[in-house]
């Protein structure tokens, strides 16, 4: 196809000419736009032998201001046998039309723009309607620009006073950005796949640490962001688009809030893949694009963490990731500036493609040891920072023994007194813990409660992560880091307790393959600080433990 | 709005899109060839932005140089 774009305006557009030149180059689209001169758009029709039509294989752009509603000749008149002439020239080139919308200035304010409206109203039916019938012409959205962005915004009286430009410079940058999308929307195709997270993301709040109390989507002030969110999620999948989830969590409870939730508008059956583990998350994408067969250009990632999004664009630099707003209400503007989605036309099939998938959850999904992960994950420089609680920690640790579930080897929830008790304790450590990576720091995210220190035996009563941390290794760091201490002390044994609880599989599953041994008669997990304990560390993470070294 | 010299210097090169040493004080509409009728708008819309003033339709058409235009910059600043 031509990449060459000829305007045609009722007006000056060599403003939106330049302003279009320039995106196209900007976003390395090989297309040039040329301006046929003022007043030109209606020469398309009256002769035959213009230069415009004479280059057949250039597209047409049909770009007109409000003005032409109100000449005598008015356009209603006239659409019929420009559409008529474009069907019947051959061969068929690619046309681009804008649609109409009235210009509210002027006088009458309360009674002029009902039979400009309806000129409108009736001109853009004919346009639509043209355009489902004849796949080669398209409908540029003014209108709708219009609505978003004001007439106030797009034109200023004394541009079209010195130079008949209807647009002014600013509306007609505005202007330039709509046309290279449609012009960007002819040759790529929408994305297929959108895949977001959940926690922070889909709804306000962590669901592992919150509960399903306490996490929101209502229409409420604190979950409106969210909810505005799932609502224009389903509008995408009516639209064909189909939704997926990617979420660090517990299978269990996700299922229940997506298919029980009061406030959840997305069920789990408005998705075609829920993938709910504590794998990365790119691997997880790359999974969905296997089952789905659809390539990895084809899918888009949200997520509140930029941990995540730098994972799943490291990995997968196909996937287009999304910036995620720094205030949640803009999350649909961040949805509707993105190009990925942006399509000329949906078809039935689009439609029903969204139906046609069942989802399926999966769950523990492993972080596969890839290359590109194990890359991933140096380029980030994790650290893991000791430090021994004091008072000043109290309340944030204090309130990590009551929230945290998945990574929490005993779920064994101390009240505020008896956690003070085991600060006062002589051979007790109570280790508290920061990640910190090159995104910044996680603030305090884990603890540690080590008993026996100073005898042969040293015993972890408990060691918890919040689920933001799990599955960077940092958990393995820890316990390489306590074995080798202990061994500094001259102990012989470090042993973790261990109590199983309806929601930490997590800690389970790690203890199972972080190289100690389970000791049936003790219950306990356990290394002793003997033989090296290489396949236990981190290789990925540094210790800092200045605050906690003797 | 304090002038600002170097800023006034920028948008012009910027928005009329000429090399940095075709620049010069006291140019004037058609000194360049890219300062066409396009660019003159342009330049007008820059400059209100970034100073903060508003030009009207008879100063527009009777701006021919940029002495002139930064002479209204001041006088508003």
């Amino acid at each position: 196809m031509a990449r060459r774009l000829i305007l045609l305006g009722d007006k000056t557009l060599s403003g939106i000419e330049r302003a279009l030149n320039d995106l196209l180059s900007r976003h390395r689209m090989p297309w040039t736009v040329s301006d046929a001169g003022f007043d030109s758009w209606l020469r398309e029709i009256l002769e035959p032998r213009s230069l415009t039509n004479q280059e057949t294989d250039s597209a047409l752009g049909f770009l007109l201001s409000p003005r032409v509603l109100e000449s005598p000749a008015s356009i209603a008149s006239q659409i019929d046998s420009l559409l008529d002439t474009l069907k019947h020239r051959t061969p068929s080139r690619t046309v681009l039309f804008s649609n109409m919308f009235p210009d509210p200035a002027g006088v009458l304010p309360l009674t002029r723009h009902e039979p400009l409206l309806s000129i409108a109203a009736e001109i853009n039916a004919k346009l639509y309607a043209f355009s489902r019938a004849h796949a080669w012409f398209h409908v540029v959205d003014h209108a709708g620009l219009a609505l978003r962005e004001g007439t106030r915004h797009l034109s200023d009286a004394r541009y079209e006073a010195t130079a008949q430009m209807y647009f002014s410079p600013a509306g007609g940058r505005t202007v330039a950005n709509l046309w290279m999308r449609v012009i960007r929307a002819l040759e790529t195709p929408a994305a297929k796949v959108l895949v977001v997270d959940l926690d922070n993301t889909l709804w306000r709040g962590i669901l592992g640490e919150d509960g399903p109390e306490g996490i929101e989507m209502s229409a409420g002030p604190k979950g409106w962001a969210y909810r505005n969110l799932q609502q224009a999620l389903l509008q995408l999948k009516a639209n064909g688009l189909l939704l997926a989830v990617s979420s660090k969590n517990n299978a269990e409870e996700v299922r229940s809030v997506l298919a029980e939730h009061p406030d959840c508008l997305l069920r789990p059956e408005a998705f075609c893949a829920i993938e709910v583990g504590w794998g990365a998350k790119s691997a997880s994408i790359r999974r969905m694009s296997e089952q789905l067969r659809l390539g990895l250009d084809a899918f888009v990632f949200l997520d509140d963490s930029p941990f995540e999004r730098e994972e799943v664009a490291t990995a997968l630099p196909q996937v287009t990731v999304l910036d995620f707003p720094e205030d949640p209400l803009n999350l649909v503007v961040t949805l509707a500036t993105t190009f990925a989605f942006d399509a000329l036309r949906i078809t039935e099939e689009d439609r029903d493609r969204a139906n046609s998938y069942v989802a399926e959850t999966q769950r523990d999904a492993l972080r596969e040891k890839t290359p590109s992960a194990e890359d991933f994950y140096r380029s980030l420089s994790l650290q893991l920072k000791l430090f021994l609680a004091r008072p000043a920690h109290t309340e944030r640790l204090h309130q990590l023994i009551l929230k945290t579930n998945q990574f929490n080897l005993t779920t064994q929830r101390l009240s505020a007194d008896e956690y003070h008790e085991l600060l006062e304790q002589q051979d007790t450590l109570v280790i508290g813990m920061r990640v910190a990576d090159t995104f910044g720091d996680s603030g305090i995210t884990g603890l540690a409660i080590v008993t026996g220190v100073g005898t042969d035996t040293w015993t972890v009563d408990n060691f918890l992560l919040s689920c933001r941390v799990i599955g960077r290794t940092v958990e393995n760091a820890f316990v390489a880091w306590l074995v080798e201490r202990a061994k500094a002390a001259a102990a012989d044994l470090v042993r973790f307790r261990f109590k199983s609880s309806t929601r930490n599989q997590v800690a389970r599953e790690f203890l199972e393959r972080s190289g100690l041994t389970w000791n049936a008669a003790e219950q306990v997990w356990q290394s002793s600080t003997e033989p090296a304990l290489g396949s236990l560390a981190s290789h990925f993470v540094t210790i800092e433990d200045r605050d906690v070294a003797r | 709005m304090e002038y600002d010299e170097e800023k006034f210097r920028r948008i012009v090169i910027e928005t009329l899109r000429i090399p940095e040493a075709h620049y010069k004080p006291d140019l004037k509409l058609g000194d360049v060839q890219e300062w066409d009728s396009i660019a003159h708008l342009d330049l007008v819309y820059a400059i209100e932005q970034e100073f903060s003033l508003r030009l009207s339709t008879d100063e527009i058409v009777a701006l021919t140089g940029l002495a002139e235009l930064r002479a209204r910059v001041k006088q508003t600043a």
